[in-house]
């Protein structure tokens, strides 16, 4: 805990204190009798109840917040995914995360990758090289597990699209675009007990395209998504 | 031949809690409009943290009820305070009572009104949730709620419940110790501060507040707490005088 | 029965001795007036006997208990003055209608008929009550608890004289109809010399006087005469008072006592507030001492 912690903190109570005091010297002024607040009370403890039920039946448009073991096992899912797509071990790729895969014909000797819409590559490229003599390339595409803040967003951001042209394969980021979500916590932040605080549980996923390349096939990442 | 009626402890007791309960009728519905102010404060989430994936920003906003719970904390220490200031002392003795009575029924309001504010505050919430979403155009997240799981939901108003107990026992010692003399007015705020900037008082606080292994330890903690400042409250006001 | 004893009560604000040891019983079911000039003690005095604060030395018990801190004290006496408060959150009628379960006595009719009586607004908070009416207020909250030690400090201060006398008449009448002890102070005598039966008059934080009104009436006399007469006659005794009247009469008062027949001087009564007067003056002659 720094000293410079409790400057904020102070200042915050010392608003809240102004506050007090003008509710204070307004409540001098009205002249509130007891049948008043008794009605008042009640009909705020009736608000109360009442939005407690009606919140029971508002429909979710996001996902459940997971709990602790579920976040774990979420987390260790996308770890296998990522070690296996690291080592080529395409046998140990968890079917759940395959988007789509298909196979397609080359033209020429050269497979050009190019990466667009984003500064930054939106997708991990990895190739396993094959003893075809063909022009095939199969693709696959998979994306691991994205939490944020315990909000299960998985299906919810768009995947970037794959296009061939030419021999190429084109990977468009998807348009910029906003999600945005309330969480409700019947919990204090400032008290969150313990190591594991909801809030701060994420699971960065990512898109992945494994391809697999004939051996005689050269390809050309200039983007770089090939990281392995 | 005089008669002289006989009243115990606790029917005296029982008699100011009664009364102090109409009486104080009008703090409690103050209550309400803290509420109300810190809910609007807390409209744009408490917490809001944002990342951004395949040029997709994703904002979760979250509304816990931090903001509320530090208003109405902070009402809990004035009313803890306000108890103790002398019209409210001396009315007292206006009726029958000692200071001993006195102090057990004040104690007891002050439990019953923590208890109430707790509930109520805890439940604020979900005001704000119904609010946002039928009338806020955003997504939002099944967060759990009082039914899926009440043990944790208890434990939780039973947390807050405890640390409203506290400030509201802190506010009262404080009220006590100012209408036995004034000079703590200005010593008190110096001594917290001390307190808090000395290493010493951080590592208490420290161990008082932050990693407790469970939410049930914490909350004996903070009773044992509001037991420590009612009993001090109980000793200092029971030389108090009356309309001196 | 004895309802309150003290023997040797000292009480100290800041160094001032307000109370410089007082010794006193009084036994039950009589009005008793505590006279006394300002400063007197007669409000330390009863807020001891209330309990409301703590003497310094010497024994003070109320029903035979110490009044500080005991219940039973409480329950059963009650101190009226214009200090008593009440939340400023409650009304009138919210207050009257706590007090039964807190006096068990309590007498709910005689408390609304005095209401409606004074014209008092049920809807009205006590703080805001303009002095008079606070005062009215607290009398008859003193009243009807019925409480067997019923204790006034200066009711009557900020009441106007209709209220003033009706005051004094709701007294006798309901200390007739249910006798207790009632204590009440005053600096001012004559205006409730008709309802009391004792006076405990008190000075510089001491008893000077505890006795039935009757012997106070008794208790001094008035010489007036030639001033070398009067010299004479009193030469060798207590002499409360004295006044020259002109240049040759003067006017003295002594304690009374039998065979003071002398030609040349007429013999007058004292009334008990010029006793109490006389007794608790600073200076024999008054305040014509001043301007001699």
């Amino acid at each position: 805990m720094n000293n410079w912690m409790l400057l904020p903190l102070l200042g915050t109570l010392f608003i809240a204190w102004l506050i007090f005091r003008v509710a204070k010297s307004v409540s001098k002024r009205i002249n509130w009798n007891q049948r008043l607040n008794k009605w008042t009370i009640s009909t705020y403890v009736g608000i109360l109840l009442l939005a407690v039920i009606v919140y029971e039946f508002i429909p979710a448009n996001g996902d459940e917040v997971i709990d602790k073991k579920e976040y774990q096992a979420l987390s260790h899912e996308n770890n296998l995914f990522e070690k296996a797509f690291g080592n080529n071990e395409e046998s140990k790729f968890d079917s759940k995360f395959l988007v789509e895969e298909w196979m397609e014909e080359l033209e020429g000797d050269t497979l050009e990758i190019i990466s667009q819409g984003s500064t930054f590559p939106t997708a991990k490229l990895n190739i396993e090289w094959t003893d075809s003599k063909e022009q095939f390339v199969e693709v696959k595409m998979f994306q691991t597990n994205i939490l944020m803040n315990g909000v299960n967003v998985t299906g919810k951001i768009p995947l970037s699209t794959i296009e061939w042209e030419k021999d190429q394969l084109v990977i468009t980021a998807p348009k910029a675009g906003e999600l945005r979500y309330y969480r409700f916590s019947n919990e204090l932040f400032a008290l969150s007990i313990g190591d594991d605080i909801i809030q701060n549980r994420g699971i960065f996923g990512d898109t992945y395209i494994y391809l697999k390349v004939p051996k005689h096939i050269n390809v050309i990442d200039k983007n770089g998504l090939q990281f392995y | 031949m005089m008669f002289l009626s006989n009243s115990t402890l606790g029917e005296v007791v029982k008699s100011q809690v009664e009364f102090k309960l109409n009486t104080y009728m009008g703090a409690v519905a103050s209550l309400i409009l803290v509420q109300i102010i810190g809910l609007l404060f807390s409209m744009n989430g408490t917490g809001s943290s944002g990342t951004s994936i395949n040029n997709i920003s994703i904002h979760v906003s979250i509304v816990s009820l931090d903001i509320v719970y530090i208003f109405v904390a902070l009402w809990a220490f004035v009313i803890g305070n306000m108890i103790t200031i002398k019209t409210n002392w001396h009315s007292d003795f206006s009726f029958v009572g000692t200071r001993l009575s006195s102090s057990l029924a004040n104690i007891i309001v002050l439990c019953m009104i923590s208890v109430f504010a707790g509930v109520t505050t805890f439940l604020s919430n979900y005001v704000l949730r119904v609010i946002l979403l039928l009338f806020g155009k955003v997504d939002y997240v099944k967060s759990s709620s009082i039914f899926d799981d009440p043990l944790n939901s208890i434990l939780n108003i039973g947390v807050m419940i405890a640390f409203i107990l506290m400030i509201s026992a802190i506010g009262y010692f404080r009220g006590i110790l100012v209408q036995n003399n004034k000079i703590f007015t200005f010593l008190l705020p110096v001594l917290l501060i001390t307190i808090l900037v000395t290493k010493s008082g951080q590592k208490l606080f420290q161990y008082v507040f932050i990693g407790n292994e469970s939410i049930l330890i914490l909350i004996v903690k903070l009773v044992c707490i509001s037991i420590v400042f009612f009993a001090l409250s109980i000793l200092c006001s029971n030389r108090l005088e009356v309309r001196s | 029965m004895v309802v309150i004893d003290c023997q040797n009560l000292q009480k100290k604000y800041k160094g001032m001795a307000a109370l410089n040891g007082i010794t006193f019983q009084l036994e039950d079911h009589k009005i008793t007036g505590l006279i006394g000039r300002n400063g007197a003690g007669k409000t330390t005095l009863l807020k001891i006997l209330a309990g409301f604060i703590r003497e310094n030395s010497g024994e003070v018990r109320v029903f035979s208990n110490k009044p500080f801190n005991n219940l039973r004290v409480s329950a059963n006496s009650i101190l009226v003055d214009d200090q008593m408060s009440f939340p400023d959150s409650l009304t009138l009628a919210d207050i009257l209608e706590a007090a039964p379960s807190f006096y068990k006595r309590w007498d709910a009719g005689l408390a609304a008929s005095l209401f409606d009586y004074f014209r008092l607004n049920p809807k009205q908070l006590h703080f805001k009550l303009s002095k008079g009416a606070k005062a009215t207020f607290n009398m008859i909250f003193g009243l009807a608890t019925r409480c067997e030690l019923t204790m006034f400090d200066e009711p009557t201060n900020g009441m106007d004289e209709a209220v003033r006398s009706d005051f004094y008449r709701a007294l006798l009448k309901e200390y007739i109809a249910y006798p207790r002890s009632i204590l009440i102070s005053s600096h001012h005598l004559a205006e409730m010399e008709h309802l009391l039966e004792d006076i405990l008059l008190i000075h510089k934080g001491k008893v000077v006087l505890h006795q039935s009104l009757e012997e106070v009436k008794e208790y001094a006399v008035a010489l007036q005469g030639q001033t070398d007469i009067v010299e004479k006659l009193t030469a060798e005794k207590d002499v409360l008072h004295i006044k020259q009247l002109d240049s040759h009469r003067k006017y003295a008062v002594i304690k009374k006592e039998d065979s003071l027949g002398v030609e040349g001087v007429t013999i007058q009564t004292v009334s008990a507030t010029d006793v109490c007067m006389f007794m608790t003056s600073e200076r024999k002659g008054g305040i014509d001492d001043v301007f001699k």
